[in-house]
């Protein structure tokens, strides 16, 4: 084992016997960490068959080598189990920013492999090399913000709380488990309460070892603090005119103005003109409270917060006194979906109360307080399409009973009256009646509801594959590059390597001239809505989008950040630094690792879990039974041809050869897209290899 | 110390003052205009006017200092810190040539992007236009024959964007609002 970057040691906890055990992380150091250490736990030790809520599905909790070490944005923390949001039940990932991940690694552990089940409610406590498990008895039934607040106070304010919530506890298949205001996305909280785990406390007093001379961690920082990184989602041009940005883009999360304000800060503080190199003005460019929750946000924001170590500060904390009327608390933080996917349940819309825009603002904020608390998720959105599909086909009418339906406050809804949301995700949360089971996510709902044909091939609905995930910057967005890189996990897509690049405000000939230089071609990306037909730099993009995602979830770093694959900068033409993980790796763990190195790491880790995922479907056909797309990604817009300027419609062929082309990059087998014994050794992994032999699914 | 020296060497403090002094409004996103040499803080005398923009325009310390001409001032900013289409645009805005302000915008966006731009744009920094201002103005453009190529897309969520359609045809114009509007705002 090197001598930095891992802590050295990942907690084994036995839920059935109460056993906690220390093992060395070095046996997984080839799957670097995070997602790669969850990936090899599952792929040896939890059988084909297991249920997610069997005593036999395992959950791994775990961070990476540059996680606490100082790198920017790099306290994510990557869970891993099988998913229950489907009958396939295949491994998936959930991750979470915050401080837990970076607290762990202070604590000493890389990593929590949680097995067996408790028969009453625990908490695992972790204080330095301590490590007990706890009575959850009295904050069993209780939510996410109580759970933390009692856990917090008992281990101290240096703390960190990650918990479930009543969600959890009841199995709901959509739960999350969360600490401060970041959730992990992903329906493993239902595995945590089906283990009888409430929560984990951590708390460290040590830190991380840097491998090289810190001053090269440093200079490295300073570096991309000057001259690289740019707002969330590496948005490199400002969203109005500023006097430094030749370009302007009005989507863009570079939001920082003069005038632009924090509103319920002390003293006002203007977000101003926060232009690249100014490194300690980097906190303001992202004002996404605006983004989120609409421009009457500004004056209740009381500023951008995030997760530790990092400079761009995603997260909005607000104080929205209207909240109090709900009998919630005013002070709300959130990001992201966690503000959308209230909005999405109110379907028909909000009503103003006082000013415009502000019903809007209030329901996102009363309903991620809600489904934060209760630790709920939304399956990226889809509870609410779901919803709004079974309520206007008239179906909802149909399979609730009577008493049940009139139960319900339709008026509130239609009135666009956020005191919905409190019935809305208190009868999720408790498993109230069949409205509940919007809860089990969309598979299981579309099924035991008999959705329609409309609803899976309606784009309106969003959703991508027939394993009920939603479209995550797929096609719609980058082609035949979304499309593959949507076909590859076994939920919705977490991978924003490829759509932030794509997004980050810069004119479509600058950034083809970037796609020429990292992947060999410019017509590795398409002018938006005017794509052409597949091609190998396209197949390249795709792998570059999917690996560097692996690599972030194992390293651990945010890939709403990472890849930095452009710049704000002119002088640089706009290049940003693709080589930084491995630069970052090599002084942080000490060992010299190339960017292509460290890809083949990357290649590794998304190898494994394609492995895993033919290990658990019991077959090699990932391209006829896994890499699924519904009908409207090639039948939108019926007047109009795939290839031609101004439509997203895909070419079921082209599709095909996309696929192909893929799983050529890859090293798979090119029929069948499933993972051949040569490239399964060549990536050192012939265990992985051998076991698939003896199973029968390696492809002839 | 003779008097020439003497002056020559407040000629040059003036110069690097007055070039500091031009840099940080160009950061800030000002200009300095003709008349500001001759008032706090440069306060520059009348009869050395002619020597001192000779050698600000002439020494190569100051080879970012540019400047424009409008048609009643003359605007200097360095070219360092504010790029030339942030210069232009605020050229518009002094020159009050609110137009072609917004004809650039949408012109520019239509055919590098491409895109179409969101018509509310510039009712924000550092446009400011007033909601009944921009009505007004749509309303004029569709009216004079230079702008005629200006023209609406809205999205399927009734967002309403505009594009040139000197770059954009009115299908491609739709599918690029659609997919700025709702596919990106959706997709987080
Ligand atoms: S960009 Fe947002 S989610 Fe990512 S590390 Fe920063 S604060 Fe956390």
């Amino acid at each position: 084992m090197s001598t930095g970057g891992w802590a050295g040691k990942i907690i084994r906890v036995n839920l059935t016997s109460g056993k906690i055990s220390s093992e060395d992380t070095s046996k997984y150091q080839d799957f670097i960490g995070g997602m790669g250490i969850g990936y090899k736990v599952l792929f040896d030790e939890v059988p084909a068959g297991t249920k997610p809520y069997d005593e036999a599905n395992k959950i791994v909790v775990g961070t990476g080598p540059l996680c606490g070490s100082g790198v920017p944005m790099s306290s994510r923390t990557n869970i891993t189990s099988l998913y229950p949001g489907n009958d396939k039940n295949l491994v998936t990932d959930s991750h979470m920013g915050g401080n837990f991940a970076a607290f762990l690694k202070y604590a000493g552990w890389d990593a929590i492999i949680i097995e067996g089940a408790s028969s009453k409610p625990v908490w695992l406590r972790i204080e330095d090399d301590k490590v007990t498990l706890e009575d959850a008895s009295s904050l069993w039934g209780t939510g996410i913000y109580n759970t933390t607040a009692v856990i917090g106070s008992t281990m101290g304010k240096e703390s960190c709380v990650a918990a479930i919530g009543q969600a959890g506890e009841n199995l709901v298949n959509l739960a999350v488990i969360m600490n401060g205001s970041s959730h992990s996305a992903g329906g493993h909280g239902a595995v945590f309460g089906s283990k009888k785990l409430k929560a984990i406390g951590v708390k460290g007093t040590g830190s991380v070892k840097i491998g090289k001379d810190k001053k090269e961690l440093m200079d490295l920082d300073a570096y991309v603090m000057k001259e690289i990184v740019g707002a969330n989602n590496q948005h490199v041009v400002p969203s109005t005119p500023q006097p430094w940005s030749e370009f302007v883009y009005e989507n863009s999360r570079w939001t920082a103005r003069e005038g632009l304000t924090w509103g319920a800060s002390e003293g006002n503080i203007d977000t101003g003109i926060a232009a690249p190199g100014d490194v300690n003005k980097v906190g303001y460019r992202t004002m996404k409270a605006i983004k989120d929750l609409g421009p009457v946000a500004a004056k209740y924001t009381v500023r951008m917060g995030g997760c530790q170590s990092c400079p761009i500060r995603c997260h909005a904390q607000m104080n929205i006194p209207q909240l109090e009327q709900y009998g919630v608390s005013p002070y709300a933080a959130n990001t992201c979906m966690g503000w959308f996917s209230p909005a999405g349940v109110m379907f028909k819309g909000t009503k103003d109360q006082k000013e415009e825009g502000d019903g809007n603002m209030i329901t996102r904020a009363l309903g991620s307080q809600l489904a934060d608390d209760y630790g709920v998720w939304c399956n990226y959105g889809s509870i609410g399409r779901d919803f709004q599909y079974a309520y206007e086909s008239g179906i909802l009418k149909n399979v609730l009973p009577e008493e049940e339906y009139n139960s319900i406050p339709w008026n509130l809804l239609e009135a666009g009256d956020p005191a919905f949301l409190k019935e809305f995700y208190r009868r999720v949360t408790f498993k109230e009646g069949e409205f509940s089971h919007l809860g089990d996510g969309t598979y299981h709902i579309a099924k035991r509801w008999n959705f329609g044909a409309d609803y899976w091939d309606t784009k309106k609905y969003s959703m991508w594959s027939p394993l009920g995930f939603p479209k995550h910057h797929a096609s719609d967005e980058s082609y035949q590059v979304g499309a593959i890189i949507n076909c590859m996990f076994n939920r919705d897509a977490q991978s924003h390597s490829h759509q932030n690049f794509i997004s980050s405000g810069l004119p479509v000939d600058i950034l083809k001239k970037i796609a020429e230089k990292l992947w060999g071609s410019a017509d590795a990306i398409d002018p938006p809505a005017n794509y052409t037909p597949m091609n190998q730099y396209k197949a390249k993009f795709a792998k570059y989008g999917v690996i560097r995602n692996c690599l972030h979830d194992s390293l651990t770093l945010c890939n709403w950040m990472w890849p930095l694959t452009a710049s704000p900068l002119k002088e640089r033409e706009y290049m940003g630094d693709t080589s930084l993980e491995s630069k970052y790796f090599s002084v942080v763990t000490g060992i010299d690792t190339t960017e292509e190195e460290l890809d083949l790491m990357g290649e590794r880790v998304f190898t494994l879990h394609r492995a895993l995922t033919v290990k658990e479907m019991g077959t090699t056909d990932m391209r006829g039974q896994h890499d699924l797309m519904v009908n409207w990604v090639f039948d939108i817009d019926p007047d109009k041809k795939p290839f031609t300027e101004g439509t997203i419609k895909m070419d079921r062929d082209d599709m095909q050869l996309a696929l192909t082309m893929f799983y050529k990059e890859m090293g798979w087998d090119e029929k069948t897209g499933a993972p051949t014994r040569a490239t399964l050794e060549k990536l050192n992994m012939k265990d992985v290899a051998d076991e698939l032999a003896k199973l029968g699914l390696l492809p002839a | 110390m003779s008097k020439e020296k003497v002056n020559d060497e407040i000629l040059q403090e003036n110069l690097e003052f007055t070039a500091k002094y031009i840099r940080e409004n160009s950061y800030n996103g000002k200009f300095i205009k003709y008349d500001d040499f001759f008032t706090e803080p440069i306060s520059l005398k009348e009869e050395e006017k002619e020597i001192f923009f000779e050698k600000l325009f002439s020494n190569e310390e100051y080879s970012d200092i540019s400047e424009l001409k409008g048609k009643e001032s003359r605007y200097f900013y360095s070219k360092k810190e504010m790029t030339e289409n942030y210069a232009k645009l605020l050229y518009r805005i002094e020159e009050k040539d609110i137009l072609n302000m917004v004809a650039d915008r949408i012109r520019t966006d239509s055919k590098r992007y491409p895109k179409t731009t969101n018509s509310n744009v510039f009712l924000n920094e550092p446009y400011n236009l007033k909601k009944d201002e921009l009505a007004e103005l749509y309303k004029q453009l569709s009216n004079l024959d230079d702008y005629k190529d200006i023209k609406e897309s809205v999205a399927s969520n009734g967002v309403v964007c505009v594009y040139s359609d000197k770059f954009l045809s009115q299908t491609y114009a739709d599918a690029l609002t659609e997919l700025q509007e709702v596919t990106r705002v959706e997709s987080q």
